[in-house]
């Protein structure tokens, strides 16, 4: 399958390797003395583009708040400590820019992507999906034993990308609206600006909601990550981790590695 | 070299400490008694003493028939740093003879309250007469009144008296027409939105009148049903304005956001439908223009005091109720698994233990 190899690709392409596809195992594994392989899960690219996500996310949750709670007293000093609402205000912008050239950078790495010719995208919904859903709902309703056998991108994972996408877009365009009410009413009616304020204010919450109590469930308190799940930083897995994570991605890149070495065993014997 | 340098500097510095410390700390002293001496002679001059010795010291509690005592005790100190103590009481209250009035029936003397019970001074308690006149009566407004409440338009129009200009323009707007004209007592004389004894700049925080403040001192009445019923004011004024972003902004300590006075005016507030009222359609677009710049009547629309609901703001009310239930439909699923997937740990484990 060609999506593991658009993930590893570019983050190799430093090194001008662009047609080396074997690039899913990171170069560790080449160590013998290593007897964990490990796996890159996510490039270079992914986790800048995750970091920027992250950080505009807290640092945007952080200096909104205050907004929607003004008559709390925590709110109060924190204005206080970064020197008013104005400047907060400031950081907001600022913040909320760099949530929206995340996406953009997202974009221009799908589209790059597809430019080099990948066309599979393993984070989109398939019909499989809901076979696994439903395995996944008996295992945590106990009727199961064992994980189901996730791909790249379990559910749960695909879910919370398009929730990221649609609330970022979501986001950033309310955002924009009240920055430039002026502009914006120059073609809209006046309560498309009262909408995008209100939406703003819902959807921060949704957000929040989802990150804090969700996201943050799977990736920090969950008992198997616990404190705190390393990927997003090093964007390494573990081979055991693979194994009962995403069991058929591992599969997958173990059958593809078997048929390149036979490949280049074959490619040496020619001459 | 260097070293030395910075040793010649932090001496000189440690000597001018030394050598100034006491200047200074004597130069605040001296301040500090020349203040007290200017309050005495200010207290002295205006003639404030003479009245200030019974009604600054004594809690007087005069009885106002069965309904409710009143207490005539002013607070010397908040009434000295107002802005009409160099004018005296007598400025106001005119011809009374400070020995003249006594305690009536039934009136107490007690001490006084503590700083911060002080009468905040907005009570609307007084009865207006009705068909009040349309000019200050002159310096006779509040002549010699002693023993009764002083009604609100007596006091209104003994600021009138030096105000004449602010009267004028007052006279005309929506609640100076309902008071003088229509003879009613719940729209705001000149007393409710300032104060009598403690009247401040509106640049003092404390002043009623100052944009921080605002809002709660229309709110006064504007957030009471009872006014709002009376003449069918149908809108939620307060709600909508505490939930508007200005309110939210202003309460965050911001100065520069609109409070109700930004957008109404405050001696020319007109209702809406006037053409000369600020938040008329004719005017609103320069009415926030002033802050916004570029705004058009479109903009002007982004704030009503309309509620979000089925009749009135329906588009607002369409996507905000469409995007309440995303969320509900969202987040309930993802927390529901969570929950699942921490009762199945505590299942496994307990499993375990058992083994
Ligand atoms: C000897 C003490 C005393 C002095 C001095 C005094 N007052 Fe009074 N004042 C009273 C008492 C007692 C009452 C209550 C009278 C009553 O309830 O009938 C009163 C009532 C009043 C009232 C009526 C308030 C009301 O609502 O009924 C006014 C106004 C007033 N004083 C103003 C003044 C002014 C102005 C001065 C200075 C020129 C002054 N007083 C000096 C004792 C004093
Ligand atoms: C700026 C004008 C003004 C000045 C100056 C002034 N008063 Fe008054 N005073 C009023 C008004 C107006 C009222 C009636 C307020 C009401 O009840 O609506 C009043 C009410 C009173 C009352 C009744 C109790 C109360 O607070 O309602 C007393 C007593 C009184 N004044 C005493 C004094 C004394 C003593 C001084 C000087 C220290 C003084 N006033 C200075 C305007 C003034
Ligand atoms: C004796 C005349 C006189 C009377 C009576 C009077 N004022 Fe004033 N008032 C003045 C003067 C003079 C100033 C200007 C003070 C200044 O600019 O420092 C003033 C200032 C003010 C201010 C502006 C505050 C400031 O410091 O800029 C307000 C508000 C005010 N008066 C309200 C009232 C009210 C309300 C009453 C009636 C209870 C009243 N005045 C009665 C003379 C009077
Ligand atoms: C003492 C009570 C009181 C205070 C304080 C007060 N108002 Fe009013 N207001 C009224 C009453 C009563 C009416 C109704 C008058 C009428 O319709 O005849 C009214 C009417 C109005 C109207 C016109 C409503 C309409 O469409 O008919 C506006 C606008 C208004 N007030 C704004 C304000 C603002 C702004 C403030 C604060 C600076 C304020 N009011 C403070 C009592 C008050
Ligand atoms: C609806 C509330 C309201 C009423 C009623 C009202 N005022 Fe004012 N007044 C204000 C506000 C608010 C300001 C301060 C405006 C500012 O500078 O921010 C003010 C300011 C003033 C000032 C300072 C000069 C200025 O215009 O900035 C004077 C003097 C004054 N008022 C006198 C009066 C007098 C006299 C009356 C009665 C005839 C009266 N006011 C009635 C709200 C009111
Ligand atoms: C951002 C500007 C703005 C602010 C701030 C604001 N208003 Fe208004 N107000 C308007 C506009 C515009 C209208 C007319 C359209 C409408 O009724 O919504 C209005 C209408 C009103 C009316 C008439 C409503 C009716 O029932 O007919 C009242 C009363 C009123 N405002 C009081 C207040 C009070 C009290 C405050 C402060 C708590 C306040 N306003 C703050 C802009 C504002
Ligand atoms: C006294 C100045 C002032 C006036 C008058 C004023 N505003 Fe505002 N308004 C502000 C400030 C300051 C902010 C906060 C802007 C920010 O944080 O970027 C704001 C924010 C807003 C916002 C939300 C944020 C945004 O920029 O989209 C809206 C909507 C708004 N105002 C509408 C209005 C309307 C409509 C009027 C006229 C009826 C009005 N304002 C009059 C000062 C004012």
């Amino acid at each position: 399958m060609s999506e593991e190899r658009s993930s590893s690709q570019l983050a190799d392409s430093g090194s001008g390797a662009l047609a080396v596809s074997t690039a899913s195992a990171v170069p560790q594994q080449a160590v013998a003395a290593a007897p964990q392989r490990v796996f890159l899960r996510f490039n270079i690219h992914q986790r800048i583009q995750h970091f920027l996500l992250a950080f505009s996310f807290l640092g945007l949750m952080i200096t909104g708040m205050p907004l929607r709670f003004p008559e709390l007293t925590v709110t109060r000093i924190f204005i206080a400590l970064l020197g008013g609402p104005e400047v907060v205000g400031i950081i907001h912008r600022v913040l909320g820019l760099v949530m929206a050239a995340a996406g953009v950078y997202h974009v221009i790495y799908l589209v790059a992507m597809y430019r080099k010719g990948h066309r599979g995208i393993p984070i989109l919904f398939n019909r499989e999906d809901l076979g696994l859903f439903i395995d996944d709902m008996k295992y945590f309703l106990g009727l199961r034993k064992e994980l189901p056998r996730f791909g790249r991108y379990n559910w749960r994972e695909k879910f919370d990308y398009f929730g990221a996408c649609f609330g970022v877009a979501l986001m950033v365009a309310t955002g924009l609206v009240i920055w430039f009410p002026q502009i914006v009413t120059l073609v809209f009616p006046g309560w498309v600006i009262t909408a995008s304020v209100l939406v703003h204010e819902y959807e921060a919450l949704l957000a929040g909601l989802a990150i804090f109590l969700s996201h943050f469930y799977w990736v920090h308190l969950n008992r198997e990550v616990y404190p705190m799940s390393l990927v997003w930083l090093t964007g390494q897995m573990s081979e055991e981790e693979m194994k009962l994570r995403h069991p058929r991605e591992y599969e997958e890149i173990m059958e593809r590695e078997r048929q390149e070495g036979e490949q280049a065993a074959s490619m040496e014997e020619t001459p | 070299m260097r070293a030395a340098s910075y040793i010649r500097v932090v001496v000189l510095l440690a000597i001018s400490l030394v050598v100034a410390g006491p200047t200074a700390a004597q130069q605040a002293e001296t301040d500090a008694e020349q203040a007290a001496i200017g309050q005495r002679f200010k207290r002295h001059m205006s003639g404030v003493e003479s009245c200030l010795i019974c009604h600054g010291s004594y809690n007087i509690v005069a009885q106002r028939g069965a309904v409710r005592n009143e207490s005539l005790w002013i607070n010397p100190d908040r009434f000295l740093e107002s802005t009409h103590a160099r004018f005296g009481c007598h400025a106001c209250h005119t011809n009374i003879d400070p020995f003249g009035h006594r305690l009536a029936e039934g009136a107490a003397v007690a001490e006084p309250p503590s700083q911060e019970a002080a009468s905040p001074g907005t009570e609307a308690t007084a009865e207006a007469g009705a068909g009040a006149p349309a000019k200050p009566a002159g310096r006779q407004a509040l002549e010699g009144k002693v023993g009764e409440r002083i009604k609100r338009t007596d006091a209104m129009l003994a600021c009138g008296n030096c105000h004449l200009e602010e009267y004028r323009l007052y006279k005309d707007t929506v609640h100076g027409v309902a008071v003088l004209q229509g003879g009613n007592i719940e729209p705001p004389f000149c007393t409710d939105c300032h104060g009598w004894h403690y009247v401040l700049p509106a640049e003092d925080e404390r002043a009623l009148t100052n944009p921080a403040n605002i809002p709660r001192t229309c709110q006064n009445c504007h957030g009471q049903a009872e006014i709002k019923r009376r003449y069918g004011l149908t809108k939620n004024v307060a709600e909508t304005f505490e939930h508007s972003f200005h309110s939210r902004r202003g309460e965050l300590g911001s100065e520069a956001v609109a409070v109700c006075t930004s957008c109404h005016g405050w001696h020319d507030i007109y209702a809406a439908d006037d053409p000369r009222s600020r938040v008329n359609t004719t005017h609103v677009s320069q009415t926030c223009g002033e802050c916004h710049q570029g705004a058009q009547l479109n903009f002007a629309a982004a704030f009503t005091h309309g509620e979000v609901s089925r009749t009135e703001l329906v588009g607002v009310y369409a996507v905000t109720q469409t995007h309440k239930w995303l969320i509900v439909l969202i987040i309930g699923p993802l927390v529901a698994i969570v929950l699942l997937d921490i009762f199945q740990a505590i299942r496994r484990r307990k499993a375990v233990q058992h083994e």
